[in-house]
């Protein structure tokens, strides 16, 4: 009798949350990184000197205006700060107007905002990984592997 | 009891996980007189210079901050924003505050936003009251009308 009357008052603590969570269900629907101001096909890795952007998808109270703010930060922990937008559209795309003086290789994580003029604010996260281009892999293999075979040839003789 | 407590913690536990997140608040928040000032002010006569918010942030750190004034009819909302500065101390006005200026309560929602994903918001009002020429005006055209609409009620119960 006590295990059920626990198990009922579990239930109804979940239900319960679930139907608060729900009827809060303002901000950020969707977030991830995409190739293009169009996309909303995630990809979390890019190459060196491809431009990432960040989409965004909005729930937004009716009759609200929406600001949306990201910050950017590098894989050495310098933030950088998106433009602001605010308007009363859902899906949104924000980038780094400076990318290509700030892009660092390795991973970044991306912190966006979310605030409406009814006074809900949110914050969701995510993260994205920039990769050495490929003719720099190159580049490096090239001058590397006669190194490494040079090293070699000492720790023999 | 090893029941007991493991119930507990699982109570606690499914509470805890639908609880909505807490942000931290502003250090100080409120409705100024003039950039620069401390001292709160809630009541501004329709004519006075435009009234700021004066906002305290909780850390240092490039921070964006962000507010929504919204007018006594409570329609429209004006955006104001300082951008991202390490300030920790910041006033922010409406520009065009003489042209959407009206007579009311305003209400004005805030928040601040670093790069590491720290937010918090606040919320405050203060009223406008119309300027004491408007006010003796108003009363030297309704007072006639007021007498009037008394001795046409006394003439008709008579």
């Amino acid at each position: 009798m006590k295990k059920f009357l626990l198990i009922s008052i579990m239930f109804f603590v979940m239900c319960f949350g679930t139907a608060v969570n729900n009827a809060h269900a303002v901000g950020f629907v969707e977030l991830f990184p995409v190739n293009s101001p169009i996309s909303t096909t995630p990809q979390h890795y890019f190459d060196q000197g491809e431009t990432p952007y960040l989409y965004m998808k909005l729930s937004i109270p009716d009759s609200a205006i929406a600001a949306t703010i990201s910050g950017w930060n590098d894989p050495d922990g310098l933030g950088y700060f998106s433009d602001l937008e605010v308007n009363a559209n859902t899906e949104r795309w924000a980038f780094l107007s400076n990318w290509s003086s700030v892009e660092k290789v390795g991973t970044w994580t991306i912190h966006a905002n979310y605030f409406d003029s009814f006074g809900n604010n949110t914050v969701a996260s995510t993260d994205l990984n920039v990769v050495p281009e490929p003719a720099t892999m190159s580049l490096l293999l090239m001058g590397g592997i006669p190194l490494f075979f040079k090293r070699k040839q000492r720790i023999v003789s | 009891m090893n029941k007991k407590i493991t119930s507990t913690v699982i109570l606690i536990l499914a509470l805890a996980a639908f609880t909505p997140n807490s942000f931290a608040a502003f250090d100080a928040y409120k409705i100024v007189g003039s950039s620069g000032s401390f001292d709160e002010k809630t009541v501004f006569g329709f004519d006075d210079p435009s009234p700021y918010l004066y906002m305290r942030l909780p850390e240092n750190g490039q921070a964006f901050t962000g507010s929504f004034w919204r007018d006594p009819d409570a329609t429209i909302f004006y955006m104001s924003t300082t951008g991202s500065t390490p300030d920790r101390d910041r006033w922010i006005t409406l520009s065009d505050w003489d042209t959407v200026k009206k007579v009311g309560g305003w209400e004005v929602n805030s928040n601040y936003f670093y790069t590491t994903g720290a937010t918090g918001f606040g919320s405050t009002n203060f009223t406008v009251t119309p300027e004491p020429l408007a006010m003796t005006l108003f009363l030297i055209g309704g007072v006639p009308i007021a007498v009037n609409l008394y001795r046409k009620k006394r003439l008709l119960k008579a």
